[in-house]
């Protein structure tokens, strides 16, 4: 048998293979890029970019036995350096970029011109956690107004019904969608100092790693037996079997963070590395026919 | 007189102090302290200078809120007050060279002495892994990931033995605790690894003269402030430095009953 193909198509994007580093700390600079891009990954996910730079608390984020708890927000260096510096240098990276924007409609429509001669596709994060699909609807709508590239649209799974929302996120134009975004808000303390271990008002952080991933799992699951347009999975993958498992769940290709932070960046290049072996023992020719096995 | 241009608690206790020196600023480098002093009675502590600006004459130093003089500094000086003595850059720079892969293992405060180490060594074109842990979360991880790949391991010893079992640096550096640096420098010895390390003993001049911060490398006498503050990791006599370092512990819990006026945890 032939090595398996391990290369995935979303929304247009034709990349090498499924992997890409989910938006976060792991692409926080050209540097840190740099460090992601050299695994091998199918593709870049940069820090998520707003109108201005965050002040995050401290500590921000913080390993709990399950996973990663953390407070952090967006990028904290300011649009105008993303603009004239970072994304220049993502882009001569020379793998297919893809913008993590947020989070308001108007914000995007003021973000995507900036961003437009350097990104592949864009990711749009938005803060709503609420019961109404709408403004997913519309950050969807505003994004394709302004541009004609790929619009991913991540998905948070506090919401009664994903289905719902990825259904909005469709009708408004989604050319795809990335679920899920990190479950929480949730608290851990530190007993010694009788504080929440996170900074902030009131010491909240999200949720990532492998505690999520059967969450995830289900959201995927959920999602892409509802839409036509592909999903890329995230949430608690740190091997060849859960992209394979993302994959059977109806994913297109898959995000990684936490298990970057929690045991190095390696992970990506181990996981190109054993999901051909992988895909040989399972008699797959390639990743591509896995998705949605399980949708029966 | 020195004064605190800035603090904020990074993470449960433990801080970080920007001080105004420029002279230290100007001077400092990778793998150098300074001893601080912050009034007349005050006792002398050896702190990692783990950042600087000589633009702004700034040297940046992060410890935990352990003894009774990081208590007194945390409790009673805000950024405008002044403390009385800065003395320093102290100790021997670190020779980065280009070793080529590095692994930088660090715990607690400690790990912010990893950060100026891996700033250089990722400018000398060596590729940097740091494996940073604390008991409460985290801290300095954007800095850190500017200049190397950064992990949020668990305990330190047993993420670097399994990180060993994946991948071979030329060169693994550690700084922590005494029993965190000894069990690191053990699994760099089974496997031939050279490691180095990063001593904080009892210190008072700094200069070589009061023998304070004597340790046994290699069957020979160190000062720490003069021959240190980094070593070879496989030849320090870790027995030998415990027992100086608990030889005043009777004394440093008494200053802190008689500062807080009462026992504490």
């Amino acid at each position: 048998m032939r090595v398996p193909d391990i290369s995935v198509e979303v929304a247009g994007l034709a990349l090498a293979n499924p992997l890409m580093p989910a938006a976060g700390p792991l692409t926080s600079s050209p540097k840190a890029a740099e460090r992601i891009a050299a695994t091998g990954v199918g593709a870049i996910v940069a820090k998520t970019i707003s109108v201005a730079a965050a002040e995050v608390p401290h500590p921000n984020i913080a390993r709990l036995p399950y996973g990663l708890l953390n407070c952090e927000l967006w990028s904290e260096d300011p649009p105008e350096r993303w603009f004239s510096e970072y994304l220049p240098a993502f882009k001569a990276l020379g793998r297919p970029l893809i913008v993590s924007l947020g989070y308001k409609p108007d914000e995007v429509r003021e973000l995507i011109p900036k961003a437009e001669p350097f990104a592949d596709a864009f990711e749009l994060s938005t803060h709503y956690v609420g019961t109404d699909p709408r403004p997913l609807y519309e950050i969807a709508k505003a994004a394709k107004e302004t541009t004609e590239k790929p619009v991913f649209i991540k998905l948070s799974p506090h919401v009664p019904n994903i289905e719902e929302f990825a259904r909005a996120a469709e009708e408004g134009g989604a050319d795809g969608l990335v679920a899920i975004n990190s479950l929480g808000p949730g608290l851990a303390i530190d007993i010694r100092r009788r504080k929440p271990l996170l900074g902030g008002e009131h010491g909240y952080g999200w949720l990532s790693g492998p505690a999520i991933k059967p969450i995830a799992l289900r959201a995927v699951y959920d999602v892409s037996r509802t839409v036509e347009i592909p999903v890329i999975g995230v949430g608690g993958i740190a091997s060849a079997e859960d992209v394979v498992e993302f994959f059977m769940a109806g994913a297109s290709a898959v995000q990684i963070l936490s298990a970057a932070i929690l045991e190095g960046v390696k992970v990506f290049s181990e996981i190109l590395k054993e999901l051909p072996n992988l895909l040989s023992e399972l008699g797959v020719e390639s990743l591509r026919d896995l998705v949605g096995v399980v949708h029966g | 007189m020195y004064k605190i241009v800035s603090r904020r608690e990074l993470c449960g206790g433990i801080w970080e102090y920007v001080l105004r020196a420029p002279l230290v600023a100007r001077a400092a480098k990778p793998g150098q302290f300074i001893i601080i002093r912050l009034h007349e009675r005050g006792e002398r502590i050896p702190l990692g200078i783990v950042d600087w600006d000589p633009g702004q004459g700034a040297v940046t130093v992060v410890f935990r809120e352990r003894g009774k003089t990081t208590s007194q500094l945390v409790r009673e000086y805000c950024p405008g007050d002044v403390i009385l003595d800065v003395v320093g850059p102290l100790g021997n720079p670190v020779e980065i060279g280009r070793p080529g892969r590095v692994m930088c293992v660090g715990e607690d405060a400690w790990y912010a002495n990893l950060y100026p180490l891996a700033r250089a060594l990722w400018e000398g074109g060596n590729e940097v892994i740091c494996l940073v842990s604390t008991p409460n979360g985290s801290f300095w991880m954007d800095k850190f990931s500017a200049v190397a790949e950064v992990n949020l391991i668990g305990n330190p010893a047993a993420a670097l033995r399994e990180r060993l079992e994946r991948e071979r640096p030329a060169l693994v550096w550690a700084s922590g605790s005494p029993a965190m640096m000894r069990a690191c420098s053990e699994i760099c010895g089974e496997r031939n690894i050279p490691i180095r390390v990063f001593l904080h003993p009892i210190m008072l001049d700094g200069t070589g003269i009061c023998g304070s911060c004597r340790v046994e490398v290699g069957g020979e006498g160190k000062f720490v402030c003069l021959d240190g503050p980094t070593f070879d990791g496989a030849k320090v006599n870790w027995e030998a430095l415990e027992v100086r370092l608990s030889a005043y512990r009777e004394e440093e819990r008494l200053a802190l009953v008689r500062y807080f006026g009462k026992e504490t945890g």
